[in-house]
């Protein structure tokens, strides 16, 4: 009866642009470490006569300890600059707690992500705070690049989970309309598989998993059912 | 280190100044592979399935072509009218402005069963197919999908028709048409009373449905259909029908908007529990969908 393209393509950079990437940064950097990460992936669709995907998402990050507990960082989204949309995201990470032994720690991250586009320069501005708890696995024997570059801190494979949320600031959406939506939860289930300069990061992300996906244009794949939706993100990171 | 920083700054500006890709090619979802108007014997996917009891003679079918400026480039658009030519003279008709799907052929069900409303042949009823679609020549645009429903008002005109005895019908994307045409007073005539079945409110919410946060439109299309806003200039009775269950243009954010906008104290909603997009007349009940329509066209207040 009707085509789903134009308003699927629609909802899927909406989607894209407001749950645009992975966790940052969820153990901090060293003191004076750097690294740039480049990030795919989306929340996973039904696309009509193709497949069920994940939506090819793309950013690129780039952050800096400034001490062992403090990691600043930025990003950049490259999807929504092929739409004229300049969409940047910054915030800091904190590490709050890491056990004597190192393998557990919880970190938070509080940050912002702000776009405008180059055609009516509509601009938004959205702040977001994630919380997250990692256990570290697979240690590898301390080296003495460890000790010379990372204060003492050896490689290992890291599993983690977490919150995040978005918030809406704007009090009204469009025509009007009251906007009821103030906060976007998300829970964040991640590992990152770390080499010695380069991690490979995985995570699934369960987005808005207390609204409902149905009577909208898109067709969500969310392991929830009618809520939300599920997205799926790889990373490539490298420390220098 | 230096280096990065260059390739990073260099796909900054390749990416944020070359690239400025827009969704609006994606709205129209024509087909114009077709050499001919099949109507009957159209072996594609239809809009309706109707009993085979609704027949429409010959004689009342008439296929012809009207003309549109794109431009300095001139179109023909393709156009059926079902219903005695003679009498748009003198007679209520009904302009119906399809959806978003194929062509004539997928929504001539509908086109017939409009024509049964009160009884078979009791309202002259024209459907004509956008730039794009069909037969109709040129490009699908939102501009182009406005000059075809105006020069389809223009031929009803130049048939003898008025103001008063219009009406116009748009489903789905044929709602903004509908809107416009009752709103902009820049048309060959304007409709005396409209209907709207599961009308379109607008891009900013299908972008707002989909993220839960209020993200402009203007980060991904160009185009201009806001009939929520539209609507608000049609000083016209409104008969808005829309499937509680229309999992693809909501109930709430968008007929139930687009009908809370309308600012005429005269209007009327079906609201249809069980149906989806595409089929409001069937959960209506074919006769009842059709009384309430002769009920809507014939009624004063």
């Amino acid at each position: 009866m009707y085509s789903r393209n134009y308003l699927l393509f629609i909802g899927i950079i909406a989607l894209m642009l407001s749950a645009c990437g992975p966790a940052r940064f969820v153990e901090p950097l060293s003191k004076n470490e750097n690294a740039i990460g480049i990030d795919l992936g989306g929340p996973m669709v039904k696309v009509p006569g193709l497949a069920t995907i994940p939506i090819p998402f793309s950013s690129v990050t780039y952050g800096r300890g400034v001490s062992n507990n403090l990691t600043i960082h930025g990003s950049w989204f490259t999807t929504a600059a092929v739409f004229g949309v300049a969409q940047i995201g910054g915030g800091a990470t904190y590490g709050a707690w890491k056990s004597k032994n190192q393998k557990h720690g919880a970190s938070a991250m509080l940050g912002f992500n702000t776009a405008i586009d180059v055609f009516e320069n509509n601009f938004k501005f959205w702040p977001q705070l994630d919380a997250h708890y990692y256990y570290k696995y697979n240690f590898r024997s301390l080296s003495q690049d460890d000790l010379l570059n990372k204060g003492g801190r050896p490689s290992a494979n890291m599993l983690y989970v977490g919150i995040g949320s978005w918030y809406e600031l704007s009090s009204v959406k469009a025509h009007g309309e009251k906007q009821e939506t103030v906060v976007v939860p998300m829970l964040n289930l991640g590992h990152d598989l770390n080499w010695k300069k380069w991690t490979f990061k995985t995570e699934l992300k369960l987005l808005a998993p207390f609204s409902s996906n149905e009577d909208i244009v898109l067709d969500y794949i969310s392991i929830t059912g009618k809520k939300g939706a599920t997205g799926l993100y790889f990373g490539l990171i490298r420390r220098f | 280190m230096r280096g990065i920083i260059s390739i990073v700054l260099i796909a900054v500006f390749i990416l944020f100044v070359g690239c400025r890709k827009r969704l609006d090619d994606f709205l129209f979802n024509n087909d114009n592979s077709i050499t001919e108007y099949r109507l009957d014997n159209y072996a594609g996917e239809l809009s309706l399935e109707l009993p085979t009891d609704y027949y429409i003679p010959e004689s009342d079918i008439h296929q012809f072509e009207f003309t549109i400026e794109d431009g300095e480039e001139t179109l023909k658009i393709a156009a059926i009218f079902v219903g005695d030519v003679n009498a748009i003279q003198t007679d209520t008709v009904i302009l119906y402005c399809h959806g978003n799907r194929d062509h004539m052929d997928h929504y001539w069900p509908r086109q017939k069963l409009l024509s049964y409303v009160g009884h078979q042949g009791r309202f002259g009823v024209l459907m004509f197919d956008y730039p794009g679609y069909g037969l109709s020549e040129g490009k699908p645009t939102e501009e182009n999908m406005y000059a075809a429903t105006d020069g389809a008002l223009n031929w009803l005109k130049g048939k003898g028709l008025e103001n008063d005895r219009l009406i116009v019908y748009g489903y789905s994307l044929g709602s903004a048409a509908t809107c416009k045409s009752a709103g902009d007073k820049s048309f060959a005539l304007q409709p005396h009373k409209i209907v709207l079945e599961a009308p379109f409110a607008s891009s900013a919410v299908m972008v707002q449905d989909a993220s839960l946060i209020n993200m402009p439109s203007s980060y991904m299309v160009d185009i201009k259909i806001d009939n929520a806003e539209q609507i608000k200039q049609c000083n016209v009775p409104l008969y808005w029908m829309h499937g509680i269950d229309d999992d693809f243009l909501s109930f709430t954010s968008h007929g139930q908007l687009v009908y809370n906008n309308h600012n005429m104290s005269w209007k009327i909603k079906s609201e249809v529990p069980g149906a989806g997009h595409n089929n409001v007349p069937v959960f209506i009940g074919l006769e009842e969908y059709k009384q309430s329509l002769l009920s809507f066209i014939l009624s004063d207040s």
